[in-house]
């Protein structure tokens, strides 16, 4: 099964659970969702979902300056946000549990 | 858009924003500002002078890019053809709202300190400046991001940024106070035009001014704070609300509080009584005879100095004298061209038998206070 259909539906709550611990810039969410296993996740959808979930107003942003790079503008969660990423959670876990216990004989 | 990007990014940024062209400006400056580290990053792995096509090997043709984009940001789908940048009439509506609003302070500062009547020019420019940038603001989205978009603005928002890590507890706070300064910002604007149309009936006007203005500066406010565009009102009308409150600083914490005090308080110096200067006192006693040489004081014990009513060559041949506080001043009077002080009560009272309550108060029985007679107690009570 194409893991990037499954991604589409999760990829919102997948952004903000990588913004929960710590602010991070557009490149580092992409980073902590590749290195926590999401490697097919492409990269202008993160940039994308960033943008859609700042006007939804879930994240703010700032701008840090870099010394040998662009300026990086880095998003954190905010109230609003973190309500919406334990709701999502909350449905996330049950619909896995529905499918597991769906898929418990295999 | 940052100098620190290589020419490869910079084109490849160039096209992405090509192909984003129809969103706001402002939309589009915020997604590349994303994207541009890894593009930087990955292009600084390159030898230098590399072209476009590592690039486009990594990441995909900047319009597919682009397009991916748009798909996950949820932007509408773009098929319009790029717009003529708006970053020139962006730029004019922000700088004339900085001029204008610089305007209105002077403006107000200095009609509200006497210092100088309205200056027609400054007065005709503001007016100018804001029609101005009145078709832009009509074209433009309830965020204004082409102005967003200015490098300028970018800029003073990067300072501005310790204020979105503040406490939630004091910016929730500061935003709980922002009615109470539609309300304040009204009641200066009613009272400083009641105070310009100098009419008599100032009470009234105030009510009827005060509810029109309170209303429009909370809707204003209420609105503006979802459509930015109503700052080019806001703005310039909070200006000049701010500079009200000059005089009323200046005017002293002592004067806060009494029934006049705004109207009070913006004339720099003098005696005041219902909005009109007072110049000279003349006192009667209970038969209606006037008095002479009265001495008064208020109730801390300072006299009561006057500016006095004396001729101007008088009062530059004697500086210091402003005269004391004996009361009743010389009247002055113009005669063949030469100011002449006479001395004397212009006019006569009755006062009324101390047997009836409730009486009315004494009234001058000679109406023409221009006319000064000489001093002859004429009691008719």
């Amino acid at each position: 099964m194409d893991t990037s259909q499954l991604l589409k539906g999760v990829l919102d709550l997948a952004v903000l659970a990588a913004l929960r611990h710590e602010d991070g810039y557009g490149y580092d969410v992409l980073r902590r969702l590749r290195h926590a296993g999401l490697t097919d996740v492409g990269d202008a959808s993160v940039y994308g979902t960033l943008r859609r979930l700042y006007r939804a107003g879930l994240l703010t942003s700032y701008v840090v300056p870099s010394e040998e790079g662009p300026h990086r503008k880095y998003y954190s969660l905010n109230a609003p946000g973190r309500q919406r990423l334990a709701g999502s959670a909350t449905v996330w876990r049950e619909f896995a549990a529905t499918m597991n216990d769906l898929l418990e004989d295999l | 858009m940052n100098r620190t990007v290589s020419p490869a990014v910079e084109s490849y940024l160039n096209r992405m924003r090509q192909a984003l062209s129809d969103l706001p400006p402002g939309e589009v400056a915020e997604v590349l500002e994303d994207v541009t580290p890894q593009l930087a990053e990955v292009a600084a792995e390159q030898p230098p002078g590399s072209g476009i096509e590592t690039l486009v090997a990594r990441f995909d043709e900047p319009e597919r890019y682009a397009a991916e984009l748009r798909t996950a940001a949820g932007y509408p789908e773009g098929v319009s053809p790029p717009r003529a940048t708006t970053s020139g009439v962006a730029r004019l509506a922000l700088w004339s709202l900085v001029v204008v609003s610089a305007l209105v302070f002077v403006e107000t500062v200095a009609v509200f300190t006497r210092a100088a009547h309205a200056l027609p020019v400054p007065v005709f420019l503001t007016s100018l400046l804001l029609l101005l940038s009145i078709p832009y603001l009509r074209r433009t989205g309830p965020r204004v991001p082409e102005v967003a978009a200015l490098f300028e603005v970018r800029a003073v928002a990067s300072h501005l940024r310790w204020i979105e890590r503040l406490p939630r507890q004091v910016t929730d706070y500061v935003r709980s106070l922002q009615p109470a300064w539609w309300l304040l910002r009204a009641g200066l604007v009613a009272v400083a035009l009641v105070v310009l149309s100098g009419t008599s009936s100032k009470f009234l006007l105030l009510l009827v001014l005060g509810a029109a203005v309170v209303v429009a500066s909370c809707w204003l406010g209420e609105r503006s704070r979802s459509d930015r565009r109503w700052l080019w009102l806001v703005v310039p009308a909070n200006v000049a609300a701010g500079a009200l409150c000059l005089p009323l600083f200046a005017g002293g914490m002592s004067e806060i509080g009494g029934g006049n005090t705004i109207i009070g308080s913006v004339p720099p110096l003098g005696t005041w009584h219902d909005g009109r200067p007072v110049r000279n006192i003349y006192l009667f006693d209970k038969e209606g005879r006037p008095l002479t040489d009265v001495h008064l004081y208020d109730e801390d014990g300072r006299s009561l100095d006057m500016s006095g009513t004396f001729c101007p060559e008088y009062e530059y041949a004697m500086p210091g004298r402003r005269d004391g506080n004996a009361f009743p001043r010389p009247a002055t009077t113009w005669r063949n061209g030469h100011c002449e002080q006479v001395e004397g009560v212009p006019f006569s009272v009755t006062v009324p038998k101390p047997s009836s309550p409730g009486a009315a108060p004494p009234a001058p029985t000679n109406p023409s206070p221009a006319e000064p007679s000489p001093a002859q107690p004429t009691p008719t009570g």
